[in-house]
């Protein structure tokens, strides 16, 4: 009895520390809807938007394009009505392959720039051509944006986003939140120097830290695999940066409001690392994903940074194309730094 | 004129509990006022309501005759009850840090670094990392990092604790010079025997104080001169 009274005793300290705690709280109560990303991790749930042209106006074609449109995860979102705007298609309505059929032919142009996706939609297409026709061989496919079809390509910009990530994000709340488990964020902040002085001097060594990151992971890719920058390099390095300090803003935000550094680490992973990773689209096709994930996704400074990439880099695409992906990281930064600032030294030197 | 600091009817309530309870004390320039009361008695909240680091629910502390926000901070000095210094930096780099921080000229941040570590008997642990120090030198480091910059308001909470008798001795010299130097000096500590080296002590409790005076005339009116006497004669 005695024995039993003891670890009952032990197993209520342990649901009150869970209850109180809120750290454990979230881990243990909120993991279960990590569930959700079963959905987007499913190879075979992928949605591509296409393109379609039909110059000759062939019924034979149409015929072909309806039964392509029938496809459970292939959507034709738009009729070309001639080749000088296919070049002009792949950058608008993200769309993953045009099917050109003109006088010398039937053209597929498939954007290559993620591999995975691009054979998924060619293998699919391919598919309904030659059910239609068996004798079908007028199919001449192009390859655009890779056209090597380098697999090296692939994983860059998911890298790019994970090393920007941990480094602005998680690395910089931890030594701020470090500062305040030690006690020395109380003295700092009885010091003249103000809340943007103290950030900036925070965020400044991590900033260029990840910039040489960049350099880095870009000079191997261009030098060990070939890989080159199709559109500005300097529209693409201040991507980077802004994703960078996107990342620094929530962050530090995470680190005002957390006691410790566990805590803090814990916060950064699940609610701002896993879904960044897990819903910019690089995973699974954005479009595919539930109601909910699609919204949080479209609000994800991961997901804008990987549309900005897939245009800056591979499509060569500039700012004007870019503009919504910008536009949605900058208000981001903004609206956080405001955030993490607002009180920053009160709940900075609210040390333990 | 004062040059110290004047604390006029502050309160701080946490929910339903007063941390301190209407509390008015005041401490001219080169004075040195000390805190005493068991843990929980509001001396730290009291302290780091002088500082600016907890905002009061009611009244308010004015220092050095009113001086704004950034002088303010400037003509603060500080040292908490936990240790505060950088553990990754070396004694001299968080001397070097902080006297930066409150806008000294290198030569300044210099001449201070070498005062204190001289003082103190600190050089041999100059190149010291501070993670690595005895308790002991971090609490003559921090109380060196409070005063660097010749402040005009010296908050120490329980700048002794935890400190041998030779440093403890040594603390309290280095607090008399601050005072003989202008310093208007609030100091809070568990040791009653430390009374005696303050121009005026208020013993708080529950948030309030409950005494208030010169450390010798409060001793005359208790049996035996022992001041212990003002705690227990509540309990």
């Amino acid at each position: 009895m005695k024995t039993w009274n003891a670890i009952k005793a032990v197993s209520i300290q342990e649901v009150k520390y869970i209850i109180r705690d809120p750290v454990s709280c979230l881990v243990l109560f909120l993991m279960p809807f990590f569930l959700l990303f079963g959905f987007i991790l499913s190879p075979n749930l992928v949605c591509s938007h296409i393109a379609v042209l039909n110059g000759n106006h062939d019924p034979r074609i149409e015929e072909l394009f309806n039964r392509i449109d029938a496809q459970p995860n292939i959507v034709i979102v738009e009729h070309l009505n001639s080749e000088d705007q296919i070049t002009e298609a792949f950058t608008r309505n993200n769309i993953k392959a045009v099917i050109a059929a003109c006088d010398e032919g039937t053209n597929i142009f498939i954007d290559y720039s993620d591999p995975r996706v691009a054979s998924n939609v060619e293998s699919r297409i391919i598919g309904v051509v030659r059910s239609l026709d068996k004798t079908q061989d007028i199919l001449n496919i192009r390859y655009v944006y890779n056209p090597t079809l380098q697999p090296e390509a692939m994983p860059v910009p998911l890298l790019i986003e994970i090393i920007l990530l941990i480094i602005s994000s998680i690395m910089l709340s931890m030594c701020v939140s470090r500062e305040k488990e030690q006690g020395s964020a109380r003295l700092l902040a009885l010091t003249p120097i103000s809340s943007a002085q103290l950030v900036l001097g925070k965020v400044l060594p991590y900033a260029v830290l990840s910039l040489c990151h960049i350099l880095f992971i870009f000079l191997l890719f261009h030098y060990a695999f070939g890989i080159e920058i199709q559109g500005s390099a300097a529209l693409f390095l201040l991507l980077c940066m802004l994703f960078s300090l996107d990342s620094m803003a929530h962050g530090l935000l995470f680190a005002t409001w957390a006691k410790h550094q566990l805590e803090v680490v814990i916060l950064c992973w699940l609610v701002f690392f896993i879904p960044n990773v897990f819903l910019c689209g690089y995973v699974s096709s954005i479009a595919e994903m539930p109601g909910a994930l699609r919204v949080l996704s479209s609000i994800m400074p991961g997901t804008a940074f990987m549309n900005a990439y897939l245009g800056i880099v591979c499509r060569g695409t500039g700012f004007a194309e870019n503009i919504l992906w910008f536009a949605i990281i900058i208000a981001q930064i903004i609206l956080i730094s405001l955030l993490s600032l607002s009180g920053f030294t009160h709940r900075y030197s609210k040390s333990l | 004129m004062n040059q110290g600091v004047n604390i006029i009817n502050i309160t701080k309530r946490f929910g339903r509990f007063y941390a301190v309870n209407n509390v008015s004390l005041s401490v001219d320039a080169g004075k040195i006022l000390g805190l005493f009361g068991a843990n929980g008695a509001g001396k730290t909240t009291l302290i780091r309501m002088i500082g600016g680091l907890i905002k009061p629910t009611s009244g308010e502390c004015i220092i050095a005759d009113g001086a704004k926000k950034g002088d303010k901070l400037s003509k603060i000095g500080y040292m908490s009850q936990s240790f505060s210094l950088i553990e990754e930096l070396t004694m001299e780099e968080n001397l070097s840090f902080y006297g930066t921080l409150y806008g000294m000229k290198s030569s300044a941040v210099q001449a201070a670094s070498q005062k204190y570590t001289d003082y103190f008997g600190l050089d041999k642990f100059h190149k010291s990392l501070v993670s690595r120090l005895p308790t002991g030198l971090r609490q003559l480091l921090a109380f060196s990092v409070s005063m660097m910059h010749e402040p005009t308001i010296l908050l120490l909470d329980e700048p002794t604790s935890g400190l041998d008798a030779v440093n403890r001795r040594k603390m309290w010299d280095a607090i008399y010079m601050a005072a003989l130097s202008g310093t208007a000096v609030i100091v809070s500590t568990h040791y009653l025997d430390e009374a005696f080296y303050c121009n005026e002590i208020a013993l708080m409790e529950h948030g309030v104080v409950k005494v208030h005076g010169n450390p010798e005339e409060l001793a005359k009116n208790v049996p035996n001169g022992k001041l212990i006497y003002y705690f227990t004669q509540h309990n």
